[in-house]
């Protein structure tokens, strides 16, 4: 056996901060797209909860920046991002995509208030492209860090875009439930938000636990790769199934946060009792939080020289 | 008709509305500055062609693990306490009677086709033309993501700096003509540097005839640091062990907190002591 005396000293650049922000702007683009549904698509069942979701995603897209920009050890030199581009990194696609994102989604809760069709149905459209895009380049930030073995795989960006809409589904139900249980007194709230039927919750649940399955198909084979792939790929399998990480890989994001809730959803039994499906949805926030978390620190993890 | 449009204008341009007109236009100016003082190094460096490109060649059968290269690197550089921008594996092989210990000096490898370059997003990390991978200070955003891009982890945060740092292959010295610190105090003369485009240089005629490996080829980096006999166990070992990951995790923060002060005011007096040394060598150098 090898006996190693010295090796490199070993940081983990991206910590907390960075998860937290590939979370936020996972669940702002996931309640963009589900808005869309109603505005863009024309399902009007969703046109109550898509307002709300609209707010969702223009909250959480001015509180992610925050977190970004408080991990930069020049803060006052986030303006060279606006002004130095390199069309090769992800970073620059990252400011272009946000920045516009931000004002497309200003716009279009700004004309959802208005009630103006015509320009609603222009911001829903480019919103979705922007809110694709802003998602994927979250995954592609990751897949383009060459170095790490759990990163570096085309399925990053889709893995991220498939939990955000996990996410973004399970906080939409949260807040719906809430509204409808403590602030069904409050006048005001009901003139703005009419009150939304039990019913589009239920279905709700039903698209969440098809958005389940994808993600779980999806974590099930970016595992089953890094086992059978290069020796690197083999030590990040371990560190995610054996290692510091395991606990929160197979308890917070696979069990709790995917599979319980998704027998939750489908199961007849459960699925029409509001309660239960509030709990699921916030076993699923919590699961979807751990998955960035274990992604972006795990992957740094192994040592690379 | 003039002094009318004169007279019109005069009313138009009231004290606000210069105000205005003189914010934007300052800021226009001011921006516009800032960036051709940040553009001017670019077209610098892509202007000094010299044909050449600087390597590394490390002769592993003579190196004998002492460190006086990642020390000399430490004094030159003024690196931090705690950091390293060019550092030595050491790994032990084998049981009683039949061990040997295994060096790698591990260095930045000066990539040609550099992920880092690629990924950040301020173009703050740039190829010269002489083929440095080098970082500008004044320039970096500190976000980081060249430290998780490199696939042979030689970038760190600098604390007190607060930017991203690595090896430059002292390009202060090779401007004086001089040779990088480390390869000048290598003791068993393991580390070879120089131009491999010069046919004529040491560099080339060693790469010539010898059987040379690169670490990690597979990342398709292209990197420009070269390696004799080369253990691929030895850079390999280290990563598998849980035990010893978990050893070497570091919480910088944590470790700035404790030794914090003291090690900011040891660079602080390094760093006063080889600013006097620079005065002190010019002075002798306008009037010796």
């Amino acid at each position: 056996m090898d006996n190693i005396i010295y090796m490199s000293t070993h940081e983990i650049p991206l910590l907390t901060k960075i998860a937290n922000y590939f979370y936020l702007t996972g669940i702002s683009a996931a309640s963009f797209i589900i808005s869309s549904l109603a505005y863009v698509f024309g399902m009007e069942k969703y046109k109550d909860c898509g307002k709300i979701s609209a707010i969702i995603a223009f909250g959480g897209i001015c509180i992610a920046p925050i977190f970004l920009i408080m991990d930069l050890m020049q803060i006052p030199r986030m303006f060279y991002l606006f002004f130095m581009f390199n069309f090769e990194s992800p970073l620059t696609w990252g400011t272009i995509i946000l920045s516009l994102y931000i004002l497309n989604c200003f716009l279009y809760l700004y004309y959802i208030f208005k009630e103006n069709k015509k320009n609603l149905k222009l911001f829903g459209i480019i919103g979705i492209m922007l809110a694709i895009s802003l998602e994927a380049y979250t995954g592609f930030v990751l897949a383009l860090g060459k170095g790490i073995a759990l990163w570096n795989t085309p399925l990053m960006p889709i893995y991220f875009l498939i939990s955000a809409m996990v996410s973004g589904t399970a906080l939409l139900i949260i807040i719906v439930v809430i509204k409808e249980k403590f602030f069904t007194n409050f006048e005001i709230i009901n003139k703005i938000f009419p009150q939304i039927q039990n019913e589009v919750i239920y279905d709700l649940g039903k698209m969440l636990a098809v958005f389940i399955a994808i993600d779980l198909f999806i974590a099930f084979s970016d595992v089953i790769l890094l086992f059978y792939s290069t020796p690197e790929n083999s030590i990040v399998a371990r560190v995610l199934l054996k290692g510091p990480f395991n606990i929160m890989f197979l308890f917070g994001e696979i069990l709790f946060g995917m599979v319980i809730p998704f027998f939750i959803f489908i199961l007849p039994k459960f699925n029409k009792n509001i309660a239960l499906l509030t709990f699921a949805s916030f076993l699923i926030l919590i699961g979807v939080w751990f998955m960035r978390y274990v992604t972006v620190v795990g992957g740094q993890y192994v040592p690379l020289m | 008709m003039i002094d009318n449009l004169k007279e019109k204008l005069k009313e138009k341009i009231n004290r606000r509305g210069f105000l205005k007109v003189a914010g934007t236009g300052l800021t226009i100016l001011a921006l516009q500055k800032m960036l051709t003082k940040l553009e001017a190094k670019d077209v610098l460096e892509t202007k000094s062609i010299t044909g050449k490109r600087y390597a590394m060649l490390i002769d592993l059968r003579k190196c004998i693990g002492c460190d006086a290269c990642s020390v000399a690197c430490n004094q030159e550089n003024n690196v931090p306490i705690g950091f390293y921008r060019t550092w030595v594996k050491k790994v032990e092989k084998g049981e009683y009677n039949n061990v040997r210990d295994y060096y790698i000096p591990t260095l930045c490898n000066h990539c040609e086709d550099a992920i880092c370059n690629r990924n950040c997003p301020v173009k703050a990390t740039y190829k010269t033309s002489e083929g440095l991978t080098l970082v500008d200070y004044d320039r970096c955003i500190g976000c980081r993501y060249c430290m998780v891009s490199c696939p042979y982890n030689v970038r760190f945060a600098h604390p007190y700096r607060k930017t991203v740092d690595k090896c430059t292959f002292c390009v202060h010295r090779l401007k004086e003509g001089k040779l990088p610190a480390c390869v000048e105090t290598c003791v068993g003369k393991a580390r070879i540097f120089g131009d491999i485009n010069d046919k004529k240089s040491e560099i080339y005629k060693a790469i010539a005839t010898n059987s040379i490996q690169v670490l990690k080829s597979e990342q398709n980096t292209k990197p420009h640091v070269f390696y004799i006999s080369l253990d691929i166990e030895t850079a390999e070992a280290g990563k598998t062990d849980f035990d010893y990951m978990k050893y070497y995790r570091r919480d910088i923060k944590k470790e700035l907190g404790v030794n914090g002060n003291r090690i900011k005011e040891q660079y602080n007096i390094l760093k006063g002591i080889s600013e006097a040394d620079r005065k002190y060598k010019h002075q002798k150098k306008l009037n010796p």
